[in-house]
């Protein structure tokens, strides 16, 4: 009798130790998406938050403004973090320990309209467009298709900005804006919850039209802290292959990522669901779309060279597979 | 010679009291035109109280004052009331020009503050004048604006004696070549012997009438010394005193 | 006289010296320019700036709707105050008004100006209500402290009330006036800039700012802040010289 007590307990305490050797072991990683498209790429791991390495315990975050997240990323709270990919470039350049993992889908700018008085370009003179993201890709590249057309964005046109694609799309819903630059899902969800509103102008096409590509613009970007790179080469790995099977299942569930994203990301599952074809989701390995990605950044560089940190990003910002 | 003079204005049974407080109990006279009046009693006896009301400054809780409507009066306090951001020149301008300009608003100041030897000082801000300069301003001010009648509450107190002579004779000086009805608010018996033609002495609170004088002797021939002088000073000092 | 000032400039030369030295370290510290920039960093962005044509534009749109707001916050200030002294239930009825507005944050009232109005009537009409109080009460207080006595003297020699107001109430209160003016004029800078980061007017320093930050520019926002500092530095200096000549002349 004796024997056998002493072996439970001899078993409950080999339990407890390897349970604390594991614990000690555990690692956190931080990993933030914004709310809005990337977010929409990341649902099911939202949803299910498998288990991707033992040992490695992961918290997911949805961010709603790109300078929160800017924030988290610099000061190291973020160890995996989805952003605008010039941002990306942006705090690469200035020193801050990040890289280039992933693109996680191109372009899926618009420019939305209540009534039906724009058709091109030019229709924008003297107009105030609502536009999102001060400074980001969709300011940028409004700016940039503005130029192009013969327009000066400071004199021709009224700009006003808003903070967050959130804002903007329920100022649009409101009524109180007229037109606006929005990203999808906002586009559909500010057409579906406000019928006065349609797509006037695409910035995808107008991309396509001036730059004479096939693949449209790197909007978005997954970046990882260096240190995590090192660290856990194979968790770092798995995670990638993860998300970009997420991103695939989206692409082909629209229904069921659409119920998902009411939930995470405060999307209503209806407007979501009709926007995932439109979402440009396409997760590509930042070593295999090197070159796609560097165009695009010598355009902004040409443009605005601030808006990527006044130089291209050499090599290192590549994470190499 | 006395000259039968008009009756500037009267006063019937005026009451005042501050709350509980009973300044005035029933005053009853009557100031005739061009006349010094002086009112002599001890302090806080409601002197000043008897001027505001005869100013406009306060009404009465009883009674009536007849013949102050629309006389202007000129005032001067203890204190000069200078404003200090203007000249000497310009503090008389400030009350005078409502009533004149050009050349003659300048002719009147110059004239007044020559007579009480301050035209030196015409472009000079108060702040740099002495206590009894600033007060030989204030005369001035108030005898170069064109009034019916010259309020005085206690105007000499706080200059010394040498100042306080001067100034009185400079005043006297003054009035004689235009005179108007004066009143003089004062606890101190020489200056009311020195410029008054009537006298009242009035009583601690409630203040009423006790003693009421005249001095027939022109201000210009009064000597302090001047045995009458002297007598009546005693009087009037026995009826301060006997409250 | 002399040497004291002479010395006085030295002290505050080596005061600066100190400030710059140790900025320089903490920023040798701090390693990245995005973090903290060298104060010689910050001085090449700096002259880049003020080398730049855009510049200006900013520069004379912040300053404009700075020197509006203020001259606005003024003359009504002067207005209101006047009215409140001379008219005590005036006061009572302003009151509770000057209270709410000199008690709200000014970040609550810029972000509730950004719904209402358009990005450059934002930064006007928050600058305007947070300056004008501060001369209200200025002026208001300046009458008050007006020697009751010069009151009653005006009154008993039937001067006008249109000279009472002008040849006394205002000499009295100008020292309150200055000051007034010099804490508000010091405030608007501040405000005018939160403003304008927030509400981001299309010509503006604080939009300025704000695209620096955006683009973690961080020497650009280190050298635009240097300029807002030489600006407000300078409107005191002006500030002080107007009146000093013309503020106690008579003592």
């Amino acid at each position: 009798m004796r024997k056998r007590s002493l072996l439970a307990f001899f078993l409950v305490g080999l339990l407890l130790l390897s349970n604390t050797l594991m614990a000690r072991e555990e690692t956190t990683v931080e990993v933030m998406v914004l709310s809005g498209v990337t977010g929409l790429s990341f649902l099911p791991l939202l949803e299910e938050k498998p288990v991707i390495e033992p040992g490695i315990k992961i918290n997911y975050t949805v961010i709603s403004s790109p300078d929160q997240m800017r924030a988290k990323i610099i000061s190291g709270e973020a160890d995996i973090a989805t952003v605008p990919t010039n941002l990306a470039a942006i705090l690469y350049n200035n020193g801050i320990p990040v890289q280039l993992a992933a693109i996680t889908n191109w372009g899926v700018m618009y420019v939305v309209e209540q009534g039906s008085r724009i058709n091109s370009w030019t229709d924008l003179r003297g107009k105030t467009i609502g536009v999102t993201g001060k400074g980001s890709t969709p300011d940028i590249l409004f700016r940039y298709f503005l130029t192009a057309h013969g327009l000066d964005p400071e004199r021709d046109v009224q700009i006003q900005y808003y903070p967050t694609p959130v804002e903007l799309a329920h100022l649009a819903i409101a009524g109180k804006v007229e037109i606006a630059t929005l990203p999808e899902p906002w586009v559909t969800e500010v057409m579906s919850r406000n019928p006065g509103f349609r797509v006037c102008l695409d910035y995808q096409e107008e991309w396509e039209r001036l730059e004479q590509r096939k693949e449209s613009y790197a909007q978005s970007a997954l970046v990882v802290q260096t240190a995590l790179a090192q660290k856990h080469p194979d968790f770092l790995r798995k995670f990638l292959q993860q998300a970009e099977a997420a991103n695939n299942w989206v692409v082909k569930n629209p229904a069921a990522a659409g119920e998902l994203a009411k939930t995470h990301i405060m999307i209503s599952d209806a407007a979501a669901s009709a926007a995932i074809p439109r979402c440009n989701l396409r997760f590509k390995e930042a070593a295999t779309v090197k070159a796609e990605v560097e165009y695009y950044l010598a355009k902004l560089l040409s443009f605005q060279p601030q808006s990527i940190g006044g130089k291209l990003p050499d090599e290192g910002f590549y994470l190499q597979k | 010679m006395i000259a039968i003079n008009p009756i500037e204005f009267r006063l019937n049974r005026i009451t005042k009291a501050y709350g509980k407080l009973q300044v005035l109990g029933g005053l009853s006279f009557e100031v005739k035109t061009d006349r010094i009046v002086a009112f002599l009693g001890p302090s806080g006896c409601g002197k000043t109280t008897l001027l505001s009301l005869i100013a406009g400054l306060k009404t009465p809780d009883s009674g009536e004052i007849l013949g102050m409507e629309n006389k202007t009066l000129s005032y001067l306090f203890q204190e000069p009331r200078l404003l200090d951001w203007l000249t000497v020149a310009g503090n008389l301008s400030f009350v005078l020009k409502g009533r004149l300009s050009g050349e003659e608003l300048t002719k009147r100041i110059d004239y007044y503050l020559q007579h009480m030897e301050m035209l030196a000082y015409r472009n000079v801000y108060p702040r740099r004048l002495s206590g009894g300069q600033r007060q030989r301003v204030a005369m001035a001010r108030a005898l170069a604006y064109p009034s019916r009648l010259l309020l005085m509450d206690e105007p000499f107190k706080s200059l010394d004696l040498g100042l306080k002579y001067e100034l009185i004779n400079r005043f006297l000086g003054l009035w004689a070549s235009e005179p108007r009805t004066v009143l003089l608010v004062t606890h101190d018996p020489k200056e009311a012997l020195l410029l008054a033609d009537e006298i009242y002495v009035l009583s601690e609170k409630p203040a009423q009438i006790k003693g009421y004088h005249q001095i027939s002797v022109p201000q210009a021939q009064r000597q302090l010394t001047d045995l009458a002088l002297l007598q009546l000073e005693q009087e009037i000092i026995r009826e301060l005193i006997e409250q | 006289m002399k040497a004291s000032t002479c010395k006085n400039n030295l002290i505050t030369l080596g005061s600066l010296l100190v400030l710059v030295l140790g900025w320089a370290l903490a920023a040798k510290q701090a390693g990245k320019e995005i973090i903290l920039p060298s104060p010689l960093v910050t001085f090449q962005h700096l002259l880049g700036l003020l080398s730049s044509a855009h510049f200006w534009r900013h520069l004379s749109a912040t300053l404009l709707r700075g020197l509006t707001g203020f001259g606005l916050s003024f003359f009504m200030g002067l207005l209101i105050g006047l009215l409140s002294g001379l008219h005590p239930p005036f006061k009572t009825f302003f009151q509770p008004w000057l209270t709410a507005i000199r008690s709200t944050p000014s970040m609550a009232l810029i972000l509730l100006a950004l719904i209402w109005f358009k990005s450059n009537a934002v930064t006007l009409f928050v600058t305007f209500l947070v300056v004008f109080p501060i001369i209200t009460q200025n002026v208001s207080e300046g009458l008050q402290q007006v020697d009751p006595q010069l009151k009653e003297l005006a009154r008993l020699y039937q001067v006008s009330t249109s000279r009472v107001i002008r040849e006394m109430y205002l000499p009295a209160i100008l020292p309150y006036l200055a000051t007034g003016a010099a804490a508000g004029l010091g405030l608007t800078w501040k405000v005018m800039i939160a403003a304008e980061v927030v509400a981001n007017p299309p010509l503006g320093i604080g939009t300025q700012m704000d695209l620096a930050r955006i683009f973690l520019q961080t020497a650009e926002v280190f050298a635009w802040t240097i300029v807002v500092i030489m600006i407000s530095l300078f409107f005191d200096r002006l500030l002080t010289s107007l009146l000093r000549r013309r503020l106690f002349y008579w003592e």
